[in-house]
């Protein structure tokens, strides 16, 4: 049972993460399918922090510096999609597919550059660091990251719906022209939204590498949990609480997937791969009584021009 | 006056023909061609990359690795076919996928030297063996066997395997392991008191959906030791192990100093080890002696050879953790014996899990 | 027709066969071939008013963009090669660009470029599949959900129910229809959007074909039996096809075959009712709707056929015997996914996804025969730079764009100046009047896509209205005219794609056919009433009488 909590948060904490960053962008107006990418760098920005800082680091040193890098990390490379798609009006859907690509191949061309530099007998893309001071509780999975994506969906519920910054970032995504008609700089609001769903990406990218295991192979990216985040972003109809919910479901199910075998009264309930499906076929269910009115934010994906009507 | 140009043109062919015999004429260039994975697999692929570079380095000789676009045969024989356009003529293919490749390219390149490694019979396809290719398989269920045959007896009663992927030397070790717990337990009278849990990953990495499981088996089902057999798996074995103080087994090589170093001492049981780097070295260096006739044509299954464990190609490490008397270095010495002399057999059919009478739950595959 | 251009782009097409057949490099006769059907498809005259300057042609933008995305990427990767290790840094990148070329022997390069070949049809399947229901407004991200499908499908009617290679690829077909027609009814009914139902049914299909190939599996290899031994008649035929390249015994009927179809997909999208009305409900569903097209249908529709490219393509990969599926496989292939990005390299366009495909697959390949002092993923690294650079093809285009017009402005303004300054008197009102309507007529500005008025074109060349005189057309004159007030309205033509993002453009617009059609719809009304209150004073009048 504790496990089943243990992995619940932490899979429920990453999808939020990333679903909260892709809100952000999507609010303002530019949709962010490059979120695989981002999490792919925010991983490398905190893995490589990690690794580098001395052993004996207090541990509150080590989580500090680590979310600051990987925020950073996950930021700059958003830098990729605001500057293509604010700037130079580029289609967002393919910045986005291209950011997944270039995420994982630069991640591995450039760990494994660092790792032959250090050492010409390792030409591997694998970095190793210690999870001791992410864990609340040593030996469970509690993480002090989890701690901080709670408090960030608090945070993003009252920036977007209770601030003048996000109820502006809400109307550039809505009607831009409106916005730039009352004095908001809908270029400033949009790199905002997609520098936050930097942020946000890259932290969620370093929980996900973080909870399980000491060593990633970067080679790997991050098996696909951008795309799963997107969907939980969609499912919780961009609003923060809900895509709360919606990643607390998929988590649920995800990692039932995993324990259930644990439990002996569900170990024989249906095949193992069925217990896969599970996250996958519930949402679907969900998605089909709950979409009727779902709607994305009505600008986004369009260019914004100035003076365009 | 003729019959002294007659001998000196004799002996002159004959001196060049003898140089052509003893060296190949040109100098040895070696390239290793994965099957798919990248050389850092932590699995074959890598192992047999290192003996090849510590050996190239050691012997003056270049060498290279080529890795395919894809997992097809088309792409791997592009490979090949890029290895000798390069110019080289030592090809190491290591992994069974390159079955269907050899009977290709094996006439088509005949002055190249192909050492295919955990290419067995079954993977060949019914193709007939030319001389300038050595296949070895390894009895992956011999070492297996001694893993699981070590562990009853030390104590250990409730087991796991955690295969990477169902891949034919991954099942071997597994159904071997399953096979040497069940001798043991069957030897000590508590086979209804052993149970081995028994999955697959998919992967060759660890991750969290990996380290769940395993902290499920760790904590929930009380398995006490699982043989985490394939690749970079065994971090998320090793991690679960430790919020507990488990234990894990090693593959492969001897993960011992790996494991300990980084997860906690005395975490590694034993490892079951094969040869593979071992069998590399050897054979380029008989390439470089000029030696390989007696090699080519020949898929050889390695196993046990010597009463000496260490002599063997498959044994368990010389780190595994001995109690004399329980099973310590005799008690290992006379299971080796008794398994080269054929009192013990070990099956190495891979269709199904082998009959026991200790309990098996097969869970089929994490994800 | 314009003749010289048609000539031009027929005689580059018979010298890339040409070239073929005597086998030179291939590549040359494919950008030929390239250049040529460019050409030929552009060769139809426009009436005078519409007219676009070569620079403005929709086609020669995306390709010339192209091109400079293409340029861009491997510029950056040459960068990064160098700050890896400058030493090997061309020839590495050499050896990516010529993938089979970099083999010695003939017999080589004819064997890797079939491979190249095997590998682009599934490749050009998925671009196809992603860009028809791109250009419906629709983005389907379950492309790879469909082709998994697709090879569960072809696989296990080979292996297990031992079916010819046709029957094969029409289940291949079936399966991936049917999985994108869920998105479709799901988008089209309960509002799911397409991008959530796609992943989530991506994953929820390969489980499922892992689960349904289980039997086909063969333990000794850990992957589905060899089609070769176990069911040779569920391979694609070759039909001679292959002797072309040497009898590689991989080149099968499907290589034409996926052409033929890329073919058909640009016909059908830009010739057939059926592709003008998916297009319409893509730029702007309400006014579809309004016009009568039938939503939700076409939407569905689209996506089944989506589906059936993608599952198709995966039958055309799996069916020749070249990629098995494996015993196991954890994550949805990426073969997808690639999709989207050479369907954007080819500028959304079925011709350009062929060249598109095969020149990612070539550079894909071409990395595997790198040197490797260099990380595998270099290829991988220079080809996910291109497809982003491939992002800024709009940008591109409209520098072109402006840059062109920025020129015609010049041009005009100097033409005007000049008459005027040459004109003195009562004579200058009335003939820069004409004149005016003279070089509009010539020169053609397509009001939709008007320049901005950038700071450095002048503008003062119209005259003020209150000294033109009033020009007269004549009635000959008046045809462009309405010619330019149609399509100053909606233009669903195939060329004016200029890039617009389908999705979300707001506004309801009534075209000038629309307009007419009211018109029509309401004479007819009045028609049919005055004719009943006819009939029924009629017949008051009869049963009176």
């Amino acid at each position: 049972m504790i496990l089943l909590l243990q992995y619940t948060i932490v899979f429920t904490s990453v999808l939020m993460l990333v679903a909260l960053g892709g809100c952000f962008s999507e609010h303002s107006g530019v949709i962010n399918i490059g979120l695989e990418g981002i999490m792919v760098f925010g991983a490398l920005g905190g893995a490589l922090v990690m690794r580098y800082l001395p052993d004996d680091s207090a541990g509150v040193v080590v989580v500090l510096l680590c979310v600051l890098a990987a925020m950073a990390a996950g930021a700059l490379y958003s830098l990729l999609l605001a500057v293509a798609s604010i700037n130079f009006k580029a289609d967002q859907t393919l910045v986005g597919t291209a950011m997944n690509l270039l995420g994982t191949a630069a991640a591995t061309v450039l760990v494994k550059a660092l790792n032959t530099a250090a050492n010409p007998n390792n030409p591997s893309a694998t970095i190793e660091y210690d999870r001791g001071p992410f864990q609340i509780v040593p030996n469970m999975e509690f993480n002090w990251l989890a701690v901080i994506a709670i408090a960030i969906l608090v945070l993003s519920y009252v920036i977007l719906y209770k601030t003048k910054f996000g109820l502006r970032l809400m109307s550039c995504g809505e009607h831009p022209q409106a916005s730039a008609s009352v004095g908001i700089n809908v270029y400033k609001m949009r790199y905002a939204g997609v520098l936050i769903s930097g942020l946000l990406g890259g932290l969620g990218g370093l929980t996900y590498i973080t909870a399980g295991v000491g060593k990633w192979q970067f080679e790997q990216g991050v098996a696909g949990f951008g795309f799963l985040a997107l969907a939980v972003m969609i499912f919780g109809a961009w609003k923060p609480f809900r895509i709360a919910l919606a990643a607390l479901l998929f988590g649920f199910f995800r990692s039932l997937s995993n324990v259930y075998k644990g439990f002996d009264f569900l170990k024989d309930l249906m095949p193992g791969a069925v217990y896969n499906m599970l996250p996958y076929i519930i949402s679907l269910v969900v998605l089909i009584i709950f979409s009727k009115n779902s709607a994305a934010p009505k600008a986004e994906g369009i260019p914004y021009e100035q003076g365009m009507r | 006056m003729k019959k002294f140009v007659a001998l000196l043109l004799a002996a002159m062919m004959l001196m060049s023909v003898a140089a052509f015999a003893s060296a190949d004429g040109e100098a040895m260039r070696v390239a290793l061609i994965t099957d798919v994975g990248t050389i850092t697999d932590q699995s074959f692929n890598q192992t047999t990359y290192e003996a090849m570079v510590a050996w190239c380095e050691t012997n003056g000789v270049e060498c290279t690795y080529y890795q395919p676009a894809s997992d097809t045969d088309a792409d791997r024989i592009a490979m090949i076919d890029k290895a000798v356009d390069e110019g080289y003529n030592v090809l190491l293919m290591p992994g069974f996928k390159f079955g269907p490749a050899i009977g290709e390219v094996q006439d088509e390149y005949p002055d190249v030297k192909f050492i295919a490694i955990d290419v067995g019979e079954g993977d060949l396809g019914g193709a007939e063996l030319s001389g300038n290719v050595y296949c070895a398989v390894y009895q992956e269920e011999l070492c297996g066997y001694m893993a699981g045959y070590a562990a009853v007896k030390l104590g250990y009663k409730h087991l796991g395997f955690l295969g990477g992927m169902a891949v034919p030397a991954v099942v071997r070790y597994g159904f071997g392991f399953v096979q040497g717990a069940n001798q043991a337990a069957v030897e000590l009278g508590i086979a209804d008191q052993v149970t081995v849990e028994y999955v697959y990953g998919n992967q060759f990495f660890g991750d969290a959906d990996i380290t769940a499981a395993m902290d499920t088996w760790y904590q929930n089902l009380g398995v006490e030791v699982v043989f985490a057999c394939g690749g970079g798996i065994y971090t998320s074995a090793a991690e679960a192990a430790q919020k507990v103080g488990g234990k894990v087994i090693g593959v492969d090589v001897d993960q011992a100093a790996a494991i300990d170093g980084t997860y906690g001492e005395g975490m590694t049981v034993t490892s079951a080890m094969k040869g593979l780097g071992a069998t590399v070295q050897a054979l380029l260096t008989e390439i470089k002696a000029g030696n390989f006739a007696p090699y080519g044509g020949k898929v050889d299954t390695l196993g046990l050879v010597s009463e000496v464990p260490a002599e063997n190609y498959v044994q368990i490490a010389p780190s595994t953790q001995f109690v004399e008397g329980v099973f310590g270095e005799t008690e290992y010495n006379a299971l080796v014996g008794a398994m080269l002399a054929g009192d013990i057999t070990v099956s190495n059919a891979i269709d199904a899990m082998p009959e026991t009478a200790i309990t098996v739950n097969d869970q089929g595959s994490v994800k | 027709m314009k003749t010289g251009i048609l000539i031009v782009g027929i005689l580059c097409l018979v010298l890339a066969g040409t070239l073929w057949i005597l086998g030179q490099p291939p590549i040359l006769a494919v950008v030929l071939a390239a250049v040529g059907a460019v050409l030929l498809m552009n060769s139809k005259d426009k009436k005078g008013i519409e007219a676009t300057p070569f620079l403005k042609k929709q086609a020669v933008q995306t390709i010339l963009a192209s091109l400079l995305c293409i340029l861009l990427g491997l510029l950056i990767g040459y960068i990064v090669l160098l700050i890896i290790n400058p030493e090997g840094a061309w020839k590495a990148l050499s050896t990516i660009m010529q993938n089979f070329w970099s083999f010695s022997s003939e017999r080589g390069q004819i064997k890797n470029f079939g491979n190249t070949l095997v590998k682009t049809i599934p490749l050009l399947m998925c671009s196809l599949s992603i860009l028809f229901s791109y250009k419906v407004g629709l983005f389907n991200i379950g492309a790879a959900g469909q082709y998994v499908a697709g090879a569960g499908a072809a696989l296990y009617c080979a292996i297990a129910l031992q079916m010819p290679w046709w029957v094969c690829m029409i289940a291949a077909a079936l399966a991936g229809g049917l999985l994108a027609a869920i998105s479709g009814v799901l988008k089209a009914t309960r509002n799911v959007n397409e991008v959530i139902s796609g992943i989530m049914l991506n994953w929820i299909c390969l489980y499922l074909v892992n689960m349904l190939l289980t039997p086909c599996q063969d333990i000794n290899m850990a992957e589905t039996f060899s089609l070769k031994k176990s069911n040779p008649g569920a391979m694609i035929p070759t039909l001679g096809i292959n002797s072309l390249l040497n009898n590689h015994q991989y080149v099968t009927i499907a290589i034409p075959m996926a052409i033929l179809i890329a073919v058909l997909i640009w016909y059908v999208m830009t010739k057939t009712k059926l592709g003008y009305e998916l297009r319409a409900t893509g730029l702007n569903k309400d006014a579809a709707k309004y016009a009568g097209m039938k939503g939700h249908f076409n939407i569905i529709l689209t996506m089944t056929i989506s589906g059936a490219l993608a599952g198709l393509g995966a039958s055309m990969l799996y069916l020749t015997d070249t990629a098995k599926w494996p015993s196991a496989v954890a994550s949805v292939p990426a073969m997808g996914f690639n999709g989207i990005a050479a369907a954007f390299l080819g500028g959304l366009h079925p011709i350009g996804a062929i060249f598109s495909s095969f020149f990612i697959q070539h550079i894909t390949d071409g990395g595997s025969f790198m040197e490797k002092t260099y990380p595998a993923e270099i290829a991988s690294l220079v080809s996910s730079v291109i497809i982003y650079m491939c992002a800024f093809v709009l940008y591109f285009r409209q520098t072109m764009t402006k840059a062109v017009d920025g020129r015609e402005e010049r041009r005009r303004a100097k033409l005007v100046s000049q008459v005027r300054s040459a004109m003195h008197g009562e004579l200058e009102g009335e003939l820069s009047g004409i004149v005016q309507a003279e070089i509009e007529k010539s020169v053609g500005q397509d009001p939709a896509e008007a320049p901005e008025r950038t700071a450095d074109a002048p503008v003062e060349m119209i005259p003020a209205p209150d000294v033109l005189p009033k020009v007269q057309l004549k009635k000959e004159d008046a045809a462009p005219l309405d010619d330019l007030l149609e399509r100053a309205a909606v233009t669903w033509d195939d060329d004016d794609d200029d890039g617009l993002v389908p999705i979300g453009v707001e506004g309801s617009v009534t075209s000038v056919q629309e307009k007419k059609d009211k018109k029509e719809k309401k004479d007819k009304k009045e028609k049919k009433d005055k004719k009943d209150k006819k009939d029924k004073k009629d017949k008051k009048g009869g049963s009176d009488k």
